[in-house]
């Protein structure tokens, strides 16, 4: 007989495992593009690429449409804010985010679900907005998240954006797509703004006041899911010095280290307090170290916040980033 | 004020939105890759030559048609396994994918993979995609106590294949 405590846990266990099976999907091999593509990784993302082969998987698309489909059907979606290859695990001196060793990081409480329900955290949600772009010169689209923070203006991370020339798009909660374009980009400390003319969403405000071991809320749309939002606990506020997004030079960032289960396309997201202020911006989850991932403070955000808010003229998104 | 839709007008468009979810949702109903592409293309290839209106979130209506699609796929029983999955312990899963999975995580896909299509089915819309009874009872067709009921035999059935190998 099977009780009815084994029938939820192993409702429970079937979740995790087709969440997990799907993640593992995504990053990998995927299909619909190539049996031998490669998969590198660098920095913090993963990134796939296309492999060479003859008779390619959508040959039956190419007749489709116009050659704008075509382009679409050649590239590779990667997934911003994939931690660099979970094989790196193995010592404390490990590097876990550009910049932040093993060593460095602290043990943080489990997030405790309940914060999930918090009304604050509730209406804030449909504040939050996928972002998906076409960079077609280098063979792939790029998928995010990101969020209204003033009027017709959302805030992501610059690698959700970098390189994109095509198809910039935000998509809300209520599933409705608006074209948008970069109007604020900065590759230092990752952060781009992008304008979308008649999007009616009311902004989202940040709040630099955020408790060690604070609730939080992680909001996003991982992978091609919908809208995900998952319990967060905000450990510790670290000061650390990494590479910029293109990983050269040396720049200094404020970020969080979080608890929670941060997953492939969450980059650019809101960190949420229970009270629906934005406590950071989701930035990637730690490579090899199990629940655990990192935010840039609102503190450090509120300068290109502040510099993007208004910005009308589209800029540069510059090349996409290594990988 | 309504704010100023911008449909997604454009089949490209929302094929790059949806076309990777929507092959992995095929894929554990289908517990086959290979398959599972060849499903989506169809849907989209079909939704091209029906010069079908892009208008809203298409993401419901495509799921829909892919489920559908699957159905049809196993009826005419054309999963042939590619290469990559036969070796593998839980298709859709290649081998490689699969040694990237926690064994714990490897046998509860296993065992869903051996379990017949219609449970998969429903299993998949209600712990992958996280719908509700009601809105995978709509998707299908059937009733709510269908889907509740083969929920349960699905979860039960599983229960007991997981018992069974650890």
């Amino acid at each position: 007989m099977t009780s009815q405590d084994e029938i939820t846990r192993t409702a429970d266990r079937l979740k995790d495992a087709l969440g997990a099976a799907a993640d593992v999907m995504m990053a990998g091999d995927s299909p619909g593009w190539s049996a031998t593509a490669d998969v590198i990784t660098s920095g913090d993302n993963l990134v796939r690429i296309p492999g060479r082969k003859i008779g390619h998987p959508w040959r039956w698309l190419v007749p489709l449409t116009a050659a704008a489909s075509v382009a679409v059907i050649a590239l590779v979606t990667v997934l911003t804010g994939h931690p660099a290859g979970n094989a790196l695990a193995g010592s404390p001196f490990t590097q876990v985010f550009g910049g932040v060793g093993k060593a460095q990081l602290v043990n943080v409480p489990a997030p405790d679900p309940a914060v999930l329900t918090s009304p604050g955290a509730q209406a804030a949600e449909s504040r939050v907005v996928k972002i998906l772009g076409a960079a077609p010169e280098c063979d792939r689209t790029i998928e995010g998240s990101g969020f209204v923070y003033a009027p017709q203006h959302v805030i992501t991370n610059a690698r959700v954006v970098a390189g994109v020339t095509q198809r910039q798009t935000v998509t809300t909660a209520g599933g409705v797509t608006y074209r948008a374009q970069v109007v604020f980009y900065d590759p230092r400390i990752d952060i781009a703004v992008l304008d979308v003319p008649g999007l009616n969403v009311a902004p989202l405000r940040f709040s630099t006041q955020a408790n060690p071991d604070g609730d939080a809320v992680v909001a996003g749309y991982p992978g091609n899911h919908s809208f995900t939002a998952v319990p967060a606990r905000i450990g510790q506020a670290l000061r650390v010095e990494g590479p910029d997004i293109y990983g050269s030079g040396q720049v200094g960032r404020e970020i969080y280290q979080i608890r929670g289960v941060v997953r492939p396309g969450d980059s650019g997201g809101p960190l949420l307090s229970p009270a629906g202020t934005v406590s950071g911006v989701v930035l990637a989850p730690a490579a090899g170290v199990p629940d655990t991932a990192f935010a840039l403070t609102a503190s450090e955000v509120q300068a290109d916040a502040n510099a993007g808010a208004s910005a009308k003229a589209p800029v540069s998104t510059q090349g996409c980033t290594l990988g | 004020m309504k704010p100023t839709l911008r449909p997604a007008e454009d089949l490209g468009e929302v094929f790059q939105s949806h076309q990777a979810g929507l092959v992995r949702l095929a894929a554990f109903i289908l517990g086959d890759r290979g398959t599972a592409e060849d499903v989506v293309q169809d849907v989209f290839v079909r939704m091209h030559q029906r010069g079908h209106p892009m208008d809203g979130d298409m993401l419901p209506y495509l799921r829909v048609a892919v489920v559908n699609s699957c159905r049809s796929a196993l009826r005419r029983r054309l999963l042939i396994r590619r290469h990559a999955e036969k070796d593998s312990p839980c298709p859709p899963l290649t081998a490689e994918e699969a040694a990237m999975l926690s064994e714990d995580r490897r046998q509860v896909l296993a065992a869903l993979a051996a379990l017949p299509p219609r449970r998969r089915e429903v299993l998949v819309l209600r712990f992958y995609l996280e719908l509700s009874e009601a809105e995978i009872a709509a998707m299908l067709g059937i009733s709510r106590g269908t889907v509740k009921s083969t929920t349960a035999r699905g979860l039960a059935a599983l229960a007991r294949a997981l018992k069974e190998t650890s």
